[in-house]
């Protein structure tokens, strides 16, 4: 079986933004064929995007709020950090690299946001979190769910296999923390 | 890597995994460990139809799928029951591997093959001892 040649995450990166840079027109066309859920106004409204670079800003925002669900969740429930800390971790090594491939401009605005989610939109500002640590640990269950979801998703319509590829992984982190947190008991007396 | 050799790369990792996995299946007590012995059994089945499926998606494109060796070197050595999970832990990691390096060469209802094997073999892993990792199928991060 053929050996991938080794890459650094430096060099990972390097191919996304040489993917990225071939965005504009010439990526458009696919780009509306292979996503048929991003709109035309969309593409319209930002048409010197890169599709990639939407992508790593859509995975980006998601990502975001589900390590702020398990931030919040680890501070209100102290004895269910042990469990929640090597997630928080996962998802901010996502962050890290997902941060370097979405510029600051890029930014997906809220319509492209709604669009990706499934659920309501949360409200900025601290997430809530259940009171009893079993509903707790429920909820950041259906996250990391939907989180798995959105990122199979992203994985899909990359233009770029590189970046596909780093997407998928982080999508089977989530799918694991899913796994992780389904088979986690919760403390039974007070948080 | 094109398509073509991305899918054969796949076929090629799962002839050698069903291969491995029938030889843990044969080693594992199902009196003294049930739950291992189900979970092999269950992975069996699992990367059998793979395989199978992997055949049918490179006939469809009219090529010749890669042919399985007549054997395969097990990972380790495998007779208690620790070594025969870890056998078959780093048997899912490695098909975490392939199944990422073939998102990465294909597009379409192929990538998205891809996509699913990589989740089931990441949670899968995790039922053989495994550790959640934040890429998985990625080594080089």
């Amino acid at each position: 079986m053929p050996i991938p040649p080794a890459l650094t995450r430096r060099t990972a990166l390097m191919s996304l933004a040489a993917a990225t840079a071939c965005g504009l027109a010439g990526c458009t066309e696919d780009t509306e064929r292979n996503r048929p859920r991003r709109g035309r106004q969309e593409q319209d409204n930002s048409p010197r995007l890169d599709p990639d670079v939407a992508v790593a800003s859509l995975a980006l925002a998601s990502e975001q709020r589900v390590l702020d669900a398990l931030t919040a969740t680890a501070q209100r429930h102290r004895r269910l950090s042990t469990t929640l800390s090597p997630l928080v971790a996962a998802h901010q090594a996502h962050i890290d690299l997902l941060a370097d491939a979405a510029p600051d401009g890029a930014a997906p605005s809220p319509t492209a946001t709604a669009l990706q989610s499934p659920s309501p939109a949360p409200s900025p500002g601290q997430p809530s979190v259940p009171a009893n640590p079993g509903a707790a640990l429920a909820a950041l269950t259906v996250a990391e769910e939907q989180l798995g979801a959105t990122m199979r998703r992203h994985a899909f319509v990359a233009q770029s296999g590189q970046f596909a590829r780093l997407l998928a992984a982080m999508s089977a982190a989530a799918g694991q923390h899913t796994a992780v947190l389904t088979s986690t008991e919760p403390p039974r007396s007070r948080p | 890597m094109t398509p073509l050799e991305a899918l054969q790369a796949t076929l090629a990792g799962e002839h050698a995994t069903v291969y491995v996995y029938g030889v843990i299946g044969g080693r594992v007590s199902t009196s003294s460990e049930p739950t291992l012995a189900t979970r092999v059994g269950t992975a069996y089945s699992t990367h059998r139809g793979r395989r199978d499926q992997l055949i049918a998606m490179i006939r469809a494109i009219d090529e010749v799928p890669v042919a399985s060796e007549v054997s395969y070197q097990l990972p380790n050595p495998t007779t208690t029951g620790d070594q025969l999970e870890s056998a078959a832990r780093q048997l899912e990691e490695r098909c975490c591997a392939v199944y990422a390096d073939m998102v990465g060469s294909t597009s379409g209802p192929n990538r998205q093959w891809a996509i699913d094997a990589l989740n089931d073999s990441a949670v899968r892993l995790l039922g053989f001892g495994g550790r959640p990792d934040a890429f998985p199928g990625v080594p080089e991060l």
